[in-house]
């Protein structure tokens, strides 16, 4: 599959998801954002850039807490929704770009913070992002990925969940991996924190997905071993799970590329 | 980028969504293939990069900054 091909699939997916996303009340879950909050640790006179930004739930969270707080998304219909959730909140430090996360049409060194989140699961080459986000980090600037890290064991179980969920899943991380780039791309490394973050699978998931994706969880319960990793039951409310999130910050270092 | 942009909320205030874009956000804007600095015209509401010989436009305020959605300029 091509880069492009690829792109096109996340834009497809996000565009029919964008609204949902938007609304579903786990992306905003309040110890997950404080937590995440916590990692970036902005200050009144922070620039930041949230990468992959989709509705902007994250940027429009920083935004209070910095000077000026930028996303970008490669999907036009989450920005038009970050838009939205700006205004609703009446946010005025914002600013809105569509582009590619793995070429940011940013200067060097542009940002005090450069955050993303819930987007590496869904690239082809996460370590080339995270160069794009450490070449737009001032130096001594931070940068925060949060995403979901399934432990080694479960990687390639809960790959194949996600992939049956969302096409535009490319491989989920473990937080190894996710280490690993960070110190790969010259990075010193500040925090490691992480959150279950709670679902409910119909919300997450395409009515026609659903019998493929409720058989796989139903043999993953039954089997009484957790393969997939995500804690997955049965409840009155149908089939509830947990995302493990990962939260890592670094630091730019001087002198570093 | 910087004089046009300069400019532009006088002479043109049919560009006014485009102008909440703040200036400074439009200063640090670069191609995203060359990452060479862009021209901003206001009247056609795009962001020309010379080196990649292609013209990023505006919609709604909001630039796209895809190599697939511009245009080719000379």
């Amino acid at each position: 599959m091509t880069v492009a091909t690829h792109n096109q699939r996340i834009v497809d997916q996000f565009t029919r998801w964008a609204k949902p996303f938007s609304e579903l009340p786990i992306h905003a879950e309040a110890d997950a954002m404080a937590r995440t909050l916590r990692a970036c640790a902005l200050t009144p006179d922070t620039d930041a850039l949230d990468v992959a930004c989709g509705p902007g739930i994250l940027a429009c969270a920083q935004a209070p807490h910095a000077r000026a707080v930028t996303g970008i998304d490669i999907t036009p219909a989450m920005i038009e929704q970050a838009r939205a959730r700006q205004a609703a909140a009446g946010l005025e430090n914002m600013a809105w770009h569509v582009g590619d996360a793995t070429a940011l049409p940013f200067e060097s060194a542009s940002f005090d913070r450069v955050t993303t989140r819930y987007s590496f699961h869904h690239m082809r080459d996460p370590a080339a992002t995270l160069a794009e986000m450490v070449r737009v980090c001032r130096s001594g600037g931070r940068i925060v990925v949060i995403d979901a890290t399934p432990s080694p064991e479960t990687q390639a179980a809960y790959d194949a969940m996600e992939r049956l969920r969302d096409p535009s899943h490319t491989s989920a991380l473990t937080l190894e991996q996710l280490r690993e780039i960070g110190r790969e791309a010259g990075l010193r490394e500040v925090v490691v924190d992480g959150y279950r973050l709670e679902a409910e699978l119909s919300t997450l998931a395409d009515p026609s997905d659903m019998p493929a994706l409720a058989a796989m969880f139903d043999a993953d319960i039954a089997s009484g071993q957790d393969r997939i990793g995500v804690g997955a039951r049965r409840t009155h409310a149908g089939i509830l799970f947990h995302f493990p999130v990962s939260i890592v910050a670094w630091e730019r270092l001087d002198g570093k590329r | 980028m910087s004089d046009k942009s300069e400019k532009r909320e006088g002479e043109d205030a049919s560009a006014s969504e485009a102008t909440k874009v703040d200036p400074r956000l439009l200063e640090i804007l670069v191609c995203p293939l060359t990452k060479s600095t862009l021209e901003y015209d206001s009247e056609r509401q795009e962001l020309i990069s010379r080196s990649a010989r292609l013209a990023y436009p505006i919609r709604d305020g909001i630039p796209i900054m895809l190599p697939e959605e511009a245009r080719q300029v000379d």
